[in-house]
């Protein structure tokens, strides 16, 4: 699941037109700072060796 | 005497003996407020009426000779993202101040009521509590009251603004990744998590569902219990509360220390702060005796992916205002919500799962120890509009890494007071973190302290009369 060819910019370009959201030419260089910071902290974590019983579900009772 | 430094535990026991009027109170919170306020920057709303005709009322109800609640006359206030009839719950935004004004109170701000507090107004916060700085681009900063120069930290900033600043003795916030233990820090209160689910959070404006947590500001320990005690309970309203038991503890904080294991961080927690940071731990630990530090294993991983759970929930939350309203915004959060708003969800999947690993293993240490002790923030309050710090060699955002210490233990919603570090200078605090509710063993620690005048709130002596 490594993330290390993620490329904020072309990920901004072609995800914030699909959801819909404008970005005005002012803001770009901050948004991308910001993505690549997340993409940055993921890295920490997105490829732990998880075992079967760490699941994010919280546990229903009915 | 009642005065500006009084506790909450004093004023509702004058209030309670007729030493001393609720409305007399009162008057004496509104006159500070109007003194003081414009260079603290804590109040965005004061409902003077509401509060009168509460007051009024206790002082009737003693008169009859009914008897009054354990925060008989007790004025208080909450972070503008509580919902108070009457008002819009602006969340320290510019968007929000358009939304229908709220039709009821927050439970908290009832249950308050019930025991007898007044509410007396609404306070500043960094916008949507995406912000450790105390900082709001619409309403100005909230100031320290120990010197306006510096933040309050926040995103609770005014919460602890209006206590530090002697405006009022108690306070809510709100602390999704420390906003309530980096402003109790900064100026210098005690400031209580409880476990994540112990409070409701009904008719609030959230932030991160999965961890958004409220909680009191106060100057004494025996404040922040009374409070907590009066805002226990289940609440349908809140699908996340789900205490065991109402557990008080108030009566409870006179038991010292018995046989609590105490243990200091080390690790993450060691690393990445000034000196003054690490001082204040040590002289906390060396009140306790605790001479023994464990890890929280992978901190910095926990911290980073509640970082990203932070920009995801919070980005999927204001999505559809992002598309009409961004211009709106503080740019500062609207950047990271713009962010937060398009990442990947596999991200966010594996933050959660970390999450549940982390938190396991964070369980494992708590089968050898009752309370751990770590900093609370990695520096005294930095100045207002400060960007950058340095910390361990490396310059680093302010805004970002204030809750370097707070983030990777509210990710795992355990319970923590901030004690405010008896010292010179500004205010600097230590986090007191126990087992999943277990909150009356962090309580119990916070007062031992206190009474060993290890801990204590400075006050601001200009801001007495």
């Amino acid at each position: 699941m490594s993330n290390d060819t993620f490329d904020a910019e072309k990920w901004l370009d072609a995800v914030a037109p699909t959801i819909g959201i404008p970005i005005d030419p002012a803001w770009r260089a901050s948004v991308i700072t910001h993505l690549t910071i997340v993409q940055k902290a993921s890295e920490l974590f997105v490829d732990w060796p998880f075992g079967t019983a760490d699941e994010p579900a919280p546990v229903f009772t009915a | 005497m009642i005065d500006a430094q009084s506790s909450a535990a004093a004023i509702a026991a004058a209030v309670r003996s007729g030493t001393v009027s609720a409305r007399a109170v009162l008057d004496a919170t509104l006159a500070r407020i109007e003194r003081h306020n414009a260079e603290l920057g804590a109040f965005t709303d004061v409902v003077a009426a509401r509060a009168q005709a509460t007051a009024d009322a206790i002082d009737r109800k003693r008169a009859a000779g009914a008897p009054l609640g354990p925060l008989a006359g007790v004025p208080f206030a909450v972070k503008n993202l509580f919902d108070i009839a009457g008002l819009s719950t602006r969340a320290g935004s510019k968007i929000n101040r358009d939304r229908p004004p709220a039709e009821s109170d927050a439970t908290l701000i009832t249950r308050l009521e019930a025991a007898g507090a007044v509410l007396v107004g609404a306070l500043n916060m960094g916008e949507y509590a995406y912000d450790f700085t105390g900082e709001n681009a619409h309403d100005g900063p909230s100031r320290n009251p120990h010197d306006r120069a510096h933040m309050t930290g926040g995103s609770s900033g005014g919460s602890a603004a209006a206590v530090a600043g002697l405006l009022v003795p108690l306070s809510l916030g709100s602390d999704t990744n420390g906003s309530i233990r980096v402003p109790a820090s900064l100026c210098g209160l005690f400031g209580f998590k409880p476990t994540f689910g112990r409070l409701s959070r009904a008719r609030t404006y959230p932030f991160v569902a999965s961890l958004d947590h409220l909680g009191p500001l106060a100057r004494t320990t025996a404040d922040l219990a009374l409070a907590y005690d009066a805002m226990q309970g289940l609440d349908p309203a809140d699908p996340v509360c789900r205490p065991p038991a109402v557990e008080s503890v108030a009566g409870e904080l006179g038991r010292g220390l018995g046989n609590l294991r105490v243990a200091v961080a080390g690790g993450h927690f060691a690393r990445n702060g000034l000196p003054e940071a690490f001082a204040a731990v040590e002289r906390v630990a060396q009140a306790l005796d605790a001479t023994r530090t464990i890890e929280l294993p992978e901190a910095h991983r926990a911290r980073a992916a509640a970082y990203v759970i932070t920009a995801i929930e919070g980005g999927t939350l204001h999505r559809e205002q992002l598309r009409t309203r961004a211009a709106d915004y503080d740019p500062d959060t609207r950047d990271r919500l713009i962010a937060g708003a398009m990442l990947p969800a596999a991200w966010y999947v594996q933050a959660q799962r970390f999450r549940r690993w982390y938190q396991e293993r964070v369980m494992e240490v708590f089968r050898d120890v009752d309370v751990i002790i770590a900093p609370a923030t990695p520096s005294r309050a930095p100045k207002l509009g400060q960007k950058t710090f340095t910390l361990d060699g490396v310059e680093l955002a302010v805004r970002a890494n204030l809750g370097i210490y707070t983030q990777p233990l509210s990710f795992i919603g355990l319970p923590i007071v901030t004690v405010p570090v008896a010292q010179e200078g500004l205010p600097i605090g230590v986090q007191i973190i126990a087992a999943p509710w277990r909150e009356d063993h962090a309580l119990r620690v916070a007062a031992e302290l206190e009474q060993r005048g290890v801990a204590a709130a400075p006050i601001a002596k200009d801001l007495l009369t």
